[in-house]
């Protein structure tokens, strides 16, 4: 051995060592590794300069403790910085041992530190003492609050009012937690805010593969084709645009289809700026594009596609082979030219056909991604999706390295220590027989499905979810709200004010992302990983020796977490276990006490993640240990073409086969530990489970779907009524130019700002100072045509009302469009408490039937326990234009559709910056006219049950109660 | 980066990677790594002395047309990572970002399980290793031996061992790297300025020769001249100002001694030795025909005064 060698071994054997240590052989700044973190192994005992003491070098002693953020729904890990004389943390950086987002953060991870220290947050539960909405409130204690809750809802759950009680959640910022506990109370009342957010981009993606979210996997794709910005400039904005640059760096073309030039746009290689909702047109085009000139993968289409159960539903007297399929579908698109695309979509035809050739050249490196955005703009904004993935489909990117894997491949969701039966009950607040369809909760329909008397709830709660200011047509929620015979208790659980939770009858203050335990996993690359939300001052205390047994003991105030408090309602539910609740919230370790948070974990990670527990004896720890001190866990990375895995022998017992290739075997499914929510296709007639598809002669593992293929041809829309819309297509928008009078602009709301989170990021200063306006973007051929300019005010009309917002004339929007962004004018009555940095302070009335808000007053300084808010220099806080906006739900997706036809002008002089105006009677009437669109269950179901029992559903009903009601009756029972 | 923490790691890669967080500020890591490689442990001012005052780590300094920083050899490296898939890191010519990557490629070769995907990084590795590492770093290593403060005079030992062993291991380069190619000559005659010949001459590519500060102040000891403080270039004009045949021979002479030291390199370079070697010998040739020519050099702005 050269002595090189030597050298070189001695090297590698003392990282190897350091390494098995659990330390960081290369800890500091490196062009080498880019690491520049505190070194894992120094985390109990870090030391920092005070900044505050500058230009004295003052040392100050950190325990680190890594937790997630709870902002967007990215769960970037974050490193909480726990001052070791005062046990308060002083400030959050990213935690470089989490695989998502790799140790980087946007604004909005360390300003958490903002959230936490918050002058206005709420410390203690608050139950009314007036009128609802009144703003007049008393402390509570928790044993009370309790108490009072579980009573209803035990006297709900006794009287068999199931049906009553509803948890109704923003961004959950965990895996299944709350699903459970609903489970193992028996109701059905899980509602989710997804139908104002995804669930159309879901249901593209869903009735394609089987699972609802795509994975792009942006970093190693060679084409990224981006049909919004909101993933990459918002929600997953801090793992995916860190990606996206990673690809743009190596030479990898960004397409971005953005009507406005967003954040995304301006790194674009090509900013395509269509007329909103005519995407799929130009997706279609260049799908038509690539079957002109043969750049399609006929081999994966061939294997892949359930193209055979196409042909023999819509072309039975047609050879039924691939060349034929090949023609038809050529055909099926043949009318999708650059030029139409062009004609729908403003766009020219040559800037179509140069984003046709960038993706025709990208093979299996298309990363594609859409959420939100266009998919939640349009009456048929589900069909963007469809038609997105189309292209993937197409050119054989699905879940290769640079293609687009479906997400449930990309998570993982661990089993945990009780699960919960499916629930025995049917809730048609949240289901209706119209939308069969849909793949969440009709959520925003709640108070119209209250005020025509569907029904009434005992006992809600919404959860770090404010529907009154998120939600379109908020005063209506409002109305109801205040109703107590349609909404008998108002809960609200929530870290700050929100427009909804002045609407409650108990505020419930919860914990923040470092004041919380949750467990999530979430799709960012091609790998799994799980992450771990704790409380970081109990595990910087137990870290000091302390035992910690409830998580308020170290939280500010009386904060909560929800784990404990989920669990402690449930036993005040049942007390006595009689009503089988208790069981599900129960140890396993000592029967009949308590379950708690460390033995719910700490059975999680030692049985339900593999490697976990090998990786924490590596370093002697428990895998609780583990998770409290890394935070994360990444389980596999490279997973794959998972369809393409064979079947092993040994699961194909007693097996059947469709004519299609769909294999079911009577051979029984292990339980799994992996719990990632996917569809579940149903078994054949004599009760074998699916379990792959043949293909060329070996069973694989296909895709959740019924024909267990990618499914371009969806039986299940063309069963359900929707035959016209069984394949990939376009479908005109509500807003398309012919449905507009000349005089007559398109809105559109949905677009981030990258450094607000809706209500979550309005308790944090630095996030406020940073964005707190939402201006009209305004084409100048528009502004002339109005005659307005920048900073006027201008007046925005919908089919409800309007409200008067300033002008910002731009070139970064089409003509004929206006923006103005969502977030922004949050607002509480005059004479209540609230945020006050983030709130403008209004009047509200009604009068002649209509509701009108005038703003009393903007934000200014204020002292608080923190200076800085004497030194708010800012007034504005934007107008809630969410307001003036009636529900449009989508028939097919139940997608909120947000685009809106509005007519803008010049403001009148006696109309000032933040007035509102809505109609609720006439928001009432649209919901109408759009409820007409849909093709209920009732009248098309072809075997008598609600729902497609395939579909997923985020909380789902035993199998028996899908049937249809019987005429007259509401509910399954 | 290529750093999967579930790759298999080689004791070669870690060895350059070792190299290459060396050359990075001292830091924490530091004085371990200086006892595994058996280094002095350097201080910040040695850093600053190695790596800002005397050599600069960066390849496009060395393999560019004017010993400028960025450019074409810049962009020939970041091609290189983008040829990869990688993203390109900000500095992606920087010695150690270089470094590292190489050790990345070290490991990747020995993870592969599929030969012909083993071959395919073998020949990354190998292309990385011909054309942007041995075409300027053996150079730059004794550059560094002459000039550079004691930890780091040892480091570039270590480097260039390292180096020389990896060449056993996967051949000498059989041609010059494209950086190498076409690069202009020296400008030679009367005709050719005074700032002409001294940015050619601090061209290390084209001259064939690395002056630094050191290699400066030596030239200016040996002929008894004064060092005047500023730019390298500002430096070699106050030489030649003050004496310029003595000066003239003097940088000749060093170009004598770094053509020797280049055709050394040969074994291990091949044709890039071949390069140096002859260009080092160029200048030492033109700078004594300067010499030996009638009358003191004149600036370029005295034969054309404004």
């Amino acid at each position: 051995m050269s002595s090189i060698d030597e050298i070189a071994g001695r090297v590698s054997a003392a990282r190897d060592d350091a390494v098995a240590r659990g330390e960081t052989f290369y800890p500091g700044p490196s062009r080498v590794h880019l690491a520049a973190f505190p070194p894992k192994e120094r985390w109990d005992d870090w030391v920092e300069l005070e900044s505050k003491d500058w230009p004295r070098r003052t040392e100050r002693r950190y325990t680190l403790v890594p937790t997630t953020c709870f902002n967007c729904e990215s769960a970037c890990g974050l490193l909480a910085y726990v001052d070791q004389d005062t046990l308060q943390v002083r400030k959050f950086e990213g935690n470089p041992e989490h695989p998502g987002s790799r140790g980087r953060n946007c604004a909005k991870g360390p300003a958490t530190i903002n959230q936490v220290t918050d002058p206005d947050r709420i410390l203690q539960p608050l139950k009314r003492t007036g009128a609802r909405g009144e703003g007049r409130w008393q402390p509570v204690s928790w044993d009370e609050a309790l108490d009072d809750i579980a009573g209803r809802i035990r006297r709900a759950i006794e009287e068999d009012r199931r049906d009553e009680i509803m948890y109704h959640v923003g961004r959950p910022g965990e895996d299944g937690f709350t699903e459970r506990v609903l489970a193992s109370w028996g109701v059905d009342g899980h509602n989710s805010h997804t139908n104002v957010c995804s669930s159309g981009a879901r249901a593209g993606y869903h009735f394609w593969t089987g699972i609802d979210r795509p994975s792009p996997d942006h970093a190693n794709a060679d084409v990224i084709l981006l049909v919004s910005s909101h993933l990459e400039a918002g929600h997953y904005f801090n793992p995916h645009a860190q990606r996206v640059m990673e690809a743009k760096q190596r030479g990898a073309k960004l397409l971005v289809f953005d009507t406005r030039l967003s954040n995304t746009a301006t790194h674009a290689d090509v900013w395509v700026s269509p007329y909103p909702g005519s995407e799929p047109a130009i997706l279609l085009a260049v799908a038509s594009h690539l079957l002109r000139t043969g750049r399609h993968d006929r081999e994966f289409m061939r294997r892949w596609w359930n193209w055979q159960e196409y042909l023999a539903a819509e072309h039975p007297d047609l050879p039924q082979d691939f060349e034929t399929f090949e023609r038809v579908l050529t055909e099926l698109y043949a009318a999708y030219t650059f030029e139409f695309a062009a004609m729908e979509s403003g766009v020219e035809p040559d800037v179509i056909a140069r984003v046709a050739e960038l993706v025709a050249s990208a093979g299996t490196r298309l990363s594609s991604h859409t959420w939100r955005s266009a998919a939640a703009g349009n009456l048929g904004g589900w069909q963007v999706s469809r038609t997105l993935f189309l292209l993937n489909a197409m050119l054989g990117a699905v879940a290769t390295p640079g293609g687009t894997y479906p997400n449930a491949w990309n998570k993982y969701v661990p089993r945990p220590i009780h699960v919960p039966p499916h629930p025995a009950v049917w809730n048609e607040l949240t289901w209706p027989l119209e939308y069969p369809l849909a793949l969440n909760e009709l959520s925003f329909l709640l108070p119209h499905f209250l005020k025509e008397g569907r029904g009434k709830l005992d006992v809600y709660f919404t959860r770090v979810y404010n529907p009154v200011w998120t939600n379109p047509d908020g005063l209506s929620w409002m109305e109801v709200l205040t109703d107590e015979s349609l909404v008998g208790l108002h809960v609200a659980l929530t870290p700050t004010w929100s427009e909804t939770a002045f609407f409650a009858d108990y505020v419930l203050p919860m914990g923040l992302g470092p004041e919380r335990h949750d467990l999530h996993s979430y799709e960012q690359y091609d790998g799994q990983w799980i992450g771990f939300r704790q409380p970081v001052l109990r595990v910087a205390r137990e870290r000091h020796g302390q035992r910690i047994e409830d998580t308020r003991q170290v939280n500010p105030g009386e904060v909560w977490e929800e784990n404990e408090f989920w669990i402690e309602l449930s036993w005040r539910i049942d007390p006595d276990g009689s009503l089988g609740i208790r069981r599900y919230h129960e140890s396993k370790a000592r029967p009949g006490t308590k379950l708690s948070v460390d033995e719910y974990y700490g059975w999680i990670f030692e049985n339900s993640v593999p490697g976990l527990p090998e990786a924490a004896a590596a370093e002697g720890l428990t895998p609780l240990e583990y998770m409290r001190r890394y935070g994360a866990y990444e389980i596999s990375s490279g997973v794959g073409p998972v369809f393409e895995q064979a079947v092993p022998a040994d699961a194909l017992a007693d097996i059947a086969e469709d004519r299609f290739g769909r294999v079911y075997t009577g051979a029984p499914a292990p339980p799994p530990l992996n719990l990632v929510p996917m569809a579940s296709p149903e078994p054949d007639a004599h009760g074998r489970r699916p379990v792959g598809v043949r293909v060329d002669g070996t069973v694989r593992r296909g895709f959740p779907t019924p024909s267990g293929k990618l499914e371009f041809y969806s039986g299940t829309l063309a069963a359900w009524g929707w035959a016209e819309q069984a394949v990939p297509g376009y479908i005109r928008s509500h807003i398309h130019p012919d449905t507009l009078e000349p005089d007559q602009l398109v809105l559109i709301s949905t677009f981030r700002l990258p450094t607000q989170i809706h209500t979550r990021g309005g308790n944090a200063k630095w996030l406020d100072e940073l964005a707190h306006t939402n201006p009209l973007w305004l084409h100048p051929a528009d502004a002339a045509s109005i005659g307005v300019d920048t900073g006027d005010l201008v007046r925005v009309e919908t089919e409800i009302g309007g409200f008067v917002v300033k002008a910002w004339v731009t070139e970064g929007i089409r003509p004929g469009v206006v923006a103005c962004s969502h977030h922004m004018g949050r607002w509480k009555l005059a004479g209540t408490s609230g945020q006050r940095q983030a709130m403008a302070t209004v009047d509200l009335e009604r009068r002649d039937g209509a509701w009108r808000m005038r703003r009393l007053a903007g934000v200014a300084p204020y002292r608080s326990t923190d200076r800085d808010t004497t030194r708010i220099w800012w007034t504005d806080v934007g107008v809630h234009q969410n307001l003036t906006f009636p529900v449009h739900p989508d028939p097919v997706s139940g997608q909120h559709c947000w685009h809106q036809a509005v007519r803008v002008r010049r403001a009148a002089p006696d109309e000032s910056y933040g007035d509102i105006t809505v109609d609720t009677a006439k928001a009432h009437q649209v919901y109408r006219q759009w409820l007409e669109r849909t093709r209920p269950a009732t009248d098309h179901s072809p075997d008598a049950t609600r729902r497609p029992y395939w579909l997923m559903r985020p909380l789902k009903p035993a199998r028996q109660h899908f049937g249809l009601p019987e005429q007259g009756v509401t509910s399954a029972d | 980066m290529l750093t999967d923490r579930r790759a298999t790691r080689t004791s070669r890669a870690e060895l350059f990677r070792a190299l290459g967080v060396f050359a990075e500020q001292p830091g924490p890591a530091h004085p371990r790594l200086a006892g595994l490689l058996d280094l002095p442990v350097p201080s910040v001012s040695d850093w600053t002395e190695g790596f800002v005052v005397q050599l600069v780590p960066y390849a496009s300094i060395y393999l560019g047309t004017d010993g400028m920083l960025g450019g074409e050899p810049a962009d020939r490296v970041a091609g290189f990572w983008r040829a990869l898939r990688l993203p390109v890191p900000s500095d992606p010519d920087h010695l150690t970002a270089l470094l590292g990557l190489y050790a990345s490629l070290l490991d990747s070769e020995a993870s592969e399980l599929e030969p012909a995907r083993r071959l395919l990084w073998r020949q990354a590795r190998t292309a990385l290793l011909h054309e942007h590492l041995l075409s300027w770093l053996l150079p730059y290593a004794h550059g560094m031996a002459d000039a550079g403060p004691e930890p780091y005079a040892h480091w570039a030992g270590l480097l260039a061992e390292a180096l020389r062993a990896e060449t056993a291991e996967v051949g000498v380069p059989d041609r010059i790297p494209a950086a190498l190619r076409e690069l202009p000559e020296l400008p030679a005659g009367d005709e050719a300025g005074l700032d002409a010949v001294v940015s050619a001459l601090l061209a290390p590519a084209r001259s064939g020769i690395l002056l630094t500060r050191t290699h400066l102040a030596v030239a200016a000891r040996q002929r008894r001249l004064g060092v005047r403080l500023g730019d390298r270039r500002q430096t070699v004009r106050a030489l030649l100002e003050q004496d310029a045949p003595a000066a003239l021979a003097e940088l000749a002479a060093q170009a004598r001694t770094w053509a020797g030291r280049h055709h050394a390199d040969a074994a291990v370079t091949g044709p890039i030795a071949g390069h140096w070697a002859a260009r080092a010998q160029a200048t030492s040739g033109l700078l004594i025909g300067r010499a030996s020519a009638a009358g003191p050099l004149t600036h370029d702005q005295e034969r054309n005064p404004r």
